[in-house]
């Protein structure tokens, strides 16, 4: 600060009278602006130092206190006629300032509730249930398959279809287990979820069998009780047409219908599709090799038992014909001699 | 100068591609010497899917490094973007990580109270929900934070 100054005298205007004299620091000078009308003024600033020297200073200044008013409906040099009508806004700079948009509080809350009702839709929506209804594991209905009453006779003729080709054709096992006697029979839902979803054994899932087939299947294997072994049964159904080929006999495709359903069909199904990890032989290029063909019924391969030992020469050409000759294969003829070759 | 490369990723991807490729290979020959698929994976697979998970993992955090800051880092301050497009892009993914993570807690109760549900779709759910999680942290880091490169002297005082 300096010490020269002897004293400070501010104008407004053009006036004569100081609108304030500042003899000490701080030099602060308040200037009520509402006391003076809107518009352009002057300040002037005289400064008197102690050796009798005087600085002037002036500064320009606008008030605006007072908004000027916005005529809204007639522009500056339009055209009018007839009656006009406009509306002169006016604004109010003391008003205080609206807040606009949402508070974080708002904000939170609004999002919570949004993403709480999607989230609870997909909760609890019965309609999103039944997707996840359609991803729910097939379990083997326990409660109802005690309730169904098993038939022996249906069991066997099902069993034979089905279960003879590993388990015996009298169920005193052979490459599956023994199941005449087996405490297995007697527990619905253990029996029915294996037969359902197959072993890691190597027992293929049959899923395809009903709460009804599988109630026979317990009401025939319980009733041999594992002491006497019922006769063999015949091969069961009906067989779907085979498309023999021109050179093939039909009698021995008859033949090797019998044998595979009685034998085959349980793992690679009826209609040769295959089932899980058993392969198809409905379109299966590996049949054209009939080497191979005749190896594998013979030996066996992987989890497949060999039938060498229980199909004699005549009925494994005549499978081996049946399979190469079927669901569109067309392979031709296999012989009893080639098997003999074989062995 | 620190460089963010598609290089190395782009090669990380080809070998984890590769080798998952190798991996269904070997289970075709197994599946050819044994006559049937088998029900599990073999150890090479397993080995070979692994590896190849690394290599896939590696190339995509290569990727989204680049996509994040650029091939090269430039020193001074990088103002995120923002904008409106990812505003938009958040809320819809949000809204669908709450649909799905409202679908998981749907099946967990369907399998409490009902029965068991698939485990693989379970585990879709879940992957759905962690890789929607990721590209939210990504839009995020992308248009919404701010970046500041500092340039170091090459002798710094750090000793390594």
């Amino acid at each position: 600060m300096n010490q020269n100054i002897e004293r400070i005298e501010v104008f407004l205007d053009e006036s004569k009278e100081p609108l304030q004299v500042l003899t000490s620091p701080p030099f602060k000078v308040k200037l009520d602006t509402r006391q003076i009308p809107d518009g352009p003024h002057t300040l002037r600033v005289v400064t008197t130092y102690k050796g009798g020297q005087v600085e002037e200073e002036i500064i320009d200044f606008e008030v605006d206190n007072l908004p000027s008013p916005f005529i809204d409906g007639i522009d500056d040099g339009q055209q009018v006629r007839g009656e006009v009508e406009f509306e002169v806004v006016t604004g109010d700079y003391a008003a205080p300032k609206s807040k606009g948009g949402l508070s974080v509080v708002g904000a939170v809350v609004s999002a919570i509730l949004v993403l709480g009702l999607v989230w609870f839709y997909f909760a609890f929506s019965p309609s999103v249930t039944d997707v996840v209804k359609g991803q729910a594991v097939e379990a083997a209905g326990e409660g109802a398959a005690a309730a169904v009453e098993g038939d022996a006779a249906a069991g066997k003729e099902l069993f034979a279809a089905q279960c003879a080709s590993c388990h015996g054709a009298n169920a005193e096992g052979a490459f599956g287990p023994a199941l005449a006697g087996n405490p297995i029979v007697e527990n619905a839902a253990s029996f029915d979820k294996i037969v359902k979803e197959g072993t890691n054994a190597g027992m293929p899932p049959f899923a395809q069998l009903t709460d009804k087939e599988l109630a026979d299947l317990r009401a025939y294997l319980a009733s041999l009780g594992g002491a006497e072994a019922a006769p063999a049964a015949e091969p069961a159904a009906a067989a779907p047409a085979a498309e023999a080929a021109a050179t093939v006999d039909p009698a021995v495709m008859s033949e090797g219908e019998t044998v595979y359903l009685t034998n085959c069909a349980a793992c690679h199904q009826p209609n040769g599709e295959g089932l899980g990890t058993f392969p198809a032989l409905a379109g299966n290029a590996n049949l054209a090799d009939a080497n191979l063909v005749i190896d594998r019924i013979l030996n066996g391969a992987g989890t497949m038992p060999g039938f060498g030992g229980q199909l004699d020469d005549q009925k494994v050409a005549a499978v081996a014909t049946y399979i190469r000759n079927s669901w569109g294969n067309d392979f031709g003829p296999v012989t009893p001699a080639e098997v003999a070759a074989k062995r | 100068m620190y460089r963010n490369d598609t290089v190395l990723p782009f090669f990380g991807i080809l070998f984890g591609v590769a080798l998952w490729y190798m991996a269904y290979l070997d289970g075709v020959h197994i599946q050819n010497l044994l006559g049937h698929t088998p029900e599990e994976l073999s150890v090479g697979q397993l080995g070979l899917i692994t590896f190849g998970i690394v290599f896939f993992l590696y190339g995509a955090i290569g990727y989204i490094s680049a996509f994040l800051e650029g091939s090269e880092l430039r020193p001074g301050r990088h103002e995120a973007e923002g904008g409106v497009a990812p505003v938009i892009l958040t809320i819809v993914l949000t809204l669908i990580l709450v649909a799905l993570s409202g679908v998981f807690v749907n099946a967990i109760a369907y399998g409490l109270t009902e029965g068991p549900v698939k485990s693989s779709f379970l585990g879709q759910l879940a992957a759905g929900i962690f890789l929607i999680m990721a590209l939210l942290l990504v839009i995020y880091k992308k248009h919404f934070v701010d970046d500041e490169v500092l340039a170091e002297d090459e002798h710094s005082e750090v000793p390594w």
